[in-house]
């Protein structure tokens, strides 16, 4: 309706302001998803941008990691908590930026995006903790740039509510109102951008499939437990914009995962007792990292 | 939607005040904002509850995490604060569901079954529900004015109305 003659290529290559990744996150996470990956090649690339590991650095000891000694240098943080948490914690520094600006096209205001993200990478760890469907800290990666495309897309969206509101009838799902009005919908920008960055494939998969799990043909655990993260988020109506709930939750994923309605039950409420709010990561104190909405 | 002067209700929190105060709900997806206000009284609370039923868990932080106990704590509350159960007056907004469609597994409307145990709760405790503004997909903002009693939703991308008005109510 409005961009129909766009390739994505095109619609990725003409967004303003696009979302980056600092070349050390991209080499992490390359390393980490490598059969053959080290804590050391880790420390290397984090400690070649410095304000990347200083922002990593300021994260693991932060109030909301409440870990029992200071850490000073990525090496310490890698030996102590993990090379995957350190990934993620690299991922978590260099993605705030840009997840915490407003998205005026799908009504979301200053860090509306990133409670919601922050909150489903959190919620898909316990997911995925709980069904053993798959790696938790890969599931925290995958739920935390679940919605990359938004950020890219949002910007094609601004200014058209109208539009919006003309095909977003009860029952539609939200992705296929953004086909109409742009020509594409958040998922496949998304999985478009993060195979421009060479992101592991499990990581595209998720961004790609979370709203229809049934289609991945790769890496379908981590899929489903990003799905299901992202509903139960949507649910509890964190990070809600124009698009609300409207997106379908696939029973097969569910079935697959081995949870039915009570389990479903059970993970709203694991995830209302977790910290799934770490709302101002980098804020001069660390009340962001309360629990309160 | 103003935010002047208003307090904003957490997931799984309750408020009660007795002079008189604004809260809004900012964001509310499947789960439930209760508005209770004593008009004679001039005592009213709120309740941000997430799922329906506390089977018994009390193992929680949360005083308004399920429908149930969260209808419960705050007419405790209420009372506690000089309001009078026969004149309470009640509005509820939220409880949309996900796009669960012709499935075959389960059908996981936990909007829907919050708003049953809401209906139930404030009928099995003698409240009167004067409007509610619930299902659907949508996003609400929900902002409760126990001053003048107006309960206002904006609802995804439609314009803001007042659903009630739980003094006007009363008279």
């Amino acid at each position: 309706m409005t961009h129909p003659q766009k390739s994505l290529d095109q619609l990725v290559s003409q967004t303003s302001d696009l979302p980056s990744m600092p070349a050390a996150v991209l080499a992490v996470m390359r390393e980490t998803a490598s059969a053959t990956s080290n804590a050391r090649t880790v420390a290397m690339h984090l400690s070649q941008d410095q304000a990347l590991a200083a922002r990593v650095l300021r994260l693991a000891n932060s109030a909301y990691y409440g870990l029992s000694r200071q850490v000073s240098d990525v090496n310490e943080a890698v030996v102590l908590l993990g090379m995957r948490a350190v990934r993620n914690l690299a991922l978590v520094a260099s993605s705030y930026p840009w997840m915490s600006k407003p998205i005026p096209g799908y009504g979301l205001g200053p860090r509306e995006m990133w409670k919601h993200s922050f909150a489903v990478a959190v919620c898909g760890k316990i997911v995925a903790n709980r069904t053993r469907a798959g790696d938790p800290e890969t599931a925290f990666t995958a739920g935390l740039l679940h919605n990359l495309g938004k950020c890219v897309l949002g910007v094609w969206l601004e200014g058209h509510e109208e539009a919006i509101g003309n095909v977003a009838l009860p029952g539609v799902p939200f992705f296929e109102v953004e086909r109409i009005v742009t020509g594409f919908d958040h998922s496949q920008v998304g999985a478009h951008l993060a195979d421009r960055w060479n992101l592991p494939e499990s990581l595209v998969a998720a961004i790609q499939y979370h709203h229809e799990p049934d289609s991945a043909a790769v890496s379908q655990s981590i899929v489903d437990c990003v799905h299901l993260a992202d509903s139960i988020v949507l649910s509890m109506g964190i990070g809600l914009g124009h698009d609300g709930l409207s997106y379908p939750l696939s029973s097969n994923a569910l079935q697959r995962l081995g949870v039915g309605h009570e389990e479903f039950e059970g993970l709203i409420e694991a995830c209302s007792e977790e910290r799934i709010h770490f709302d101002d990561p980098f804020g001069e104190s660390d009340e962001g990292a309360s629990r309160a909405a | 939607m103003s935010t002047n002067n208003a307090g904003t209700v957490g997931l799984g929190n309750l408020g009660v005040a007795q002079q008189g105060a604004v809260w809004e709900f900012p964001s509310v997806g499947s789960c439930v904002a209760v508005c209770v206000l004593d008009p004679e009284a001039r005592v009213a609370g709120v309740a941000h509850a997430m799922l329906p039923n506390s089977r018994g868990n009390t193992a929680t932080e949360l005083p308004a995490k399920y429908v149930d106990q969260a209808i419960a704590a705050l007419l405790d509350r209420l009372i506690a604060n000089g309001a009078d159960p026969s004149r309470m007056l009640a509005a509820y907004c939220g409880c949309a569901d996900l796009l669960t469609g012709p499935q075959p597994y389960l059908p996981l409307s936990i909007g829907s079954c919050n708003g049953s145990a809401v209906r139930t709760g404030l009928e099995h405790s003698g409240i009167r529900c004067m409007g509610s503004h619930v299902g659907g997909h949508h996003r609400r903002s929900v902002r409760f004015d126990s001053h003048t009693g107006e309960v206002r939703v904006k609802a995804g991308l439609r314009p803001e109305v007042v659903i009630c008005n739980l003094l006007e109510e009363a008279a």
